[in-house]
């Protein structure tokens, strides 16, 4: 997109009443311009950005005193400033003197994380030194050893190992950006006449790359990619050209290669196509130059309806919100229809099959902060699911159904080795969850450590699959009280009382212990109506503004039909 | 031509464009400054598909200045 249509844009958006994402920005350059991608990006998660800048140059005495109300920290520091040595006169250097240098840089950084955080939680988004396009001795760089491409980076690995040290600091790759760009990264202009190192495609580039981390953090990463097939899945027309005639290749090998990649990263792929069913299933069954399989798809609208209606329904089937969907299509057509029908949708339109799959990798609108093995599977699951539904519409009885899915459930208290899912059920569970507060892997181990904490965990299995680690509860001790700090359920696991057996199970084990009250806690958002009731039906008693279970009073629930439900101590 | 660059400058000033003129400068316009000049410029180069030269940034300061050089190469 273009600046003006950017700016365009933000105008529209000033006076839309949405919340506010409050952006500090420390810097020891120049690159005032890039808030209107800022803004943008903002107001396309659904938020205002309010922007403060930091003086220019002085990183580390901005990041005092700082006010806790920001969100994220935006830390862009340019070797340039910091150390004359190791850029302009790196071929005079003895090693003692680099390693100097390299302890002073890190000794700078470890300050200036530990400065911020004795006032703010805010994540920091911290940008890694850019190595020289031409290092200080040439060809001979690439030959010695201690290269200066290889100290720059020995740099950004140590500040990254600083970065795990400290919570919620994450590196963002700036040489990624600038390796993507090259030269025209930068406006050598604008550095000699303002100190901004960076051409408008490289700040482009940069904020794309920001609000990925963004995007994933604040949970609106997208979970599910829809896609047409004629002219995008292959090239020509399925119904007209016939299986033999439809186009597949390289450019379309590699678009498959890519939408495998997010199948295994855990993006739910499902197909809506105007066609004869038949046909398109037939392509995946009789073209062997087919990479994409029916396997990876979940679910799929094959009709002659709009698309729009179909995508709907596609969301509905796999119960996710459509802001959690992004819909690819060859025709511009189709995305403006889609787009105008479900604004909160995002589209990508397949312009030219060969930049098919860059279109698709540069997006990044599916990224994650994290990767957990249940992602790795989480495709397969969700056709599993739909199986599943597919048996309760046959069965007219709840409970039969219930009885007839031979469901197991393992309760324990969760170890190092689920942080990572737990921290990630956290981030992206967005419907079944009462509190919505986004957790880092480094909160919850300390929430396993912390002996006024706890939280469990609840993995699933059934005849037709493994759920894997589905739910999560974190409760805070106080006397004799314990606080549901968090209850979340992923939602492919609802609608089979999962959650009120793991809640059920948790509760006796409280008791067990000694807990006398048991208070649960709502905060509403847009996404979460469907639990405000829950504590209330389960036999919670409504107290201003929480919910309280007393445990010498429990109600009285059946959880016969599970097969087994093992509560780990 | 001077509308399309008193549009593009207002939504980048965040102002009305019934605030700029053919006499508006980076003195005598609120919120024009050398900060926003950067993206004005940007911008326009990337409006008009142009790079200025880096001799002729510094008359980029003024409505007059941004349209005789725009005029120029178009002429």
């Amino acid at each position: 997109m273009l600046l003006t249509e950017i700016t365009e844009h933000n105008k529209q958006y000033k006076n839309k009443d949405l919340p506010s994402l409050n952006l500090l920005i420390l810097r020891d350059i120049t690159l005032d311009p890039i808030e209107h991608f800022y803004r943008y990006y903002s107001n396309l998660m659904g938020y205002h950005a309010a922007i403060t800048w930091g003086n220019y140059n002085t990183i580390y005495q901005d990041s005092y005193n700082l006010s806790s109300d920001y969100d994220f920290i935006f830390i862009f520091p340019k070797l340039e400033m910091m150390t004359e040595n190791l850029t302009y006169k790196f071929s005079r250097m003895r090693t003692e003197d680099i390693q100097l240098e390299i302890s002073n840089i890190i000794f700078f950084f470890k300050g200036v994380f530990s400065n911020i955080r004795q006032s703010s939680n805010a994540v920091i988004l911290w940008h890694s030194f850019e190595v020289p396009l031409y290092p200080n001795l040439g060809i001979f760089d690439t030959i010695s050893e201690n290269s200066q491409l290889e100290i720059i980076n020995n740099i950004n690995s140590l500040t990254k190992g600083l970065a795990y040290e400290f919570k919620g600091v994450y590196c963002v790759d700036t040489n990624l950006c600038q390796s993507r760009l090259g030269n025209f990264f930068y406006d050598r202009r604008m550095w000699y006449s303002s100190k901004m190192p960076y051409s408008l495609d490289g700040l482009k580039e940069i904020a794309n790359e920001d609000f990925k981390y963004i995007r994933a953090l604040k949970g609106k990463n997208k979970k599910c990619l829809v896609l047409d097939c004629d002219n995008t899945l292959w090239g020509g027309i399925v119904g007209e050209d016939g299986i033999e005639k439809i186009q597949l290749d390289e450019k379309f090998i590699n678009f498959h290669r890519e939408i495998i990649n997010l199948y295994y990263r855990g993006i739910i792929i499902a197909l809506v196509s105007k066609n004869n069913e038949d046909d398109v299933w037939e392509v995946f069954r009789k073209r062997n130059d087919m990479t994409l399989k029916k396997e990876h798809i979940a679910t799929s609208q094959i009709n002659w309806d709009d698309k729009a209606t179909n995508i709907k329904i596609i969301a509905e089937n796999l119960n996710i919100g459509l802001d959690s969907i992004v819909f690819a299509d060859d025709s511009v057509f189709e995305c403006n229809l889609v787009k105008s029908l479900i604004p909160e949708i995002e589209t990508l339109h397949m312009n030219k099959p060969m930049d098919y799959s860059i279109i698709l990798a540069s997006c990044g609108l599916f990224d994650t902060v994290s990767l957990s093995d249940e992602d790795k599977k989480r495709g397969q699951m969700y056709k599993e699911d739909l199986q599943r539904k597919k048996i309760k519409s046959d069965k007219t009885n709840l409970l039969e159904y219930y009885t007839s899915l031979e469901m197991n459930l393992e309760i324990s208290k969760v170890t190092n080795l689920e942080v990572g899912r737990a921290s990630q059920l956290t981030q992206r569970t967005n419907q079944f969850n009462f509190t919505t507060r986004r957790y880092s892997e480094e909160d919850i181990k300390h929430f396993i450590e912390d002996p006024s904490h706890d939280i469990y965990y609840v993995k699933a299995r059934d005849n037709i699959g493994d759920l894997g680690i589905v739910g999560l509860i974190i409760l805070r001790y106080e006397d004799e009280s314990a606080f549901i700090d968090s209850f979340l359920m992923s939602c492919r696991a609802l609608g089979r009382t999962i959650e009120d057996a793991f809640l059920m199970n948790v509760i006796l084990q409280l008791e067990r212990t000694g807990i006398k009250r048991i208070i649960g806690l709502y905060s509403e958002t847009k996404k979460n109506i469907q639990v405000k009731d829950y504590y209330e039906r389960y036999g919670f008693i409504n107290n201003k503004n929480c919910w309280v279970l007393y445990t010498d009073n429990l109600p009285k629930k059946d959880f016969s039909y599970f097969k087994n439900i093992e509560m780990r101590e | 031509m001077e509308k399309i660059v008193i549009s593009i400058m207002s939504d980048i000033l965040d102002i009305p464009a019934d605030l700029l003129n053919i006499e508006s400068t980076i003195e005598n316009t609120e919120k024009w400054d050398s900060l926003n000049q950067l993206t004005i410029i940007l911008a326009l180069e990337e409006h008009y598909k142009i790079t200025f030269p880096d001799e002729v940034l510094p008359t980029l300061n003024s409505i007059k200045g941004i349209l005789k050089y725009l005029e120029q190469i178009h002429a």
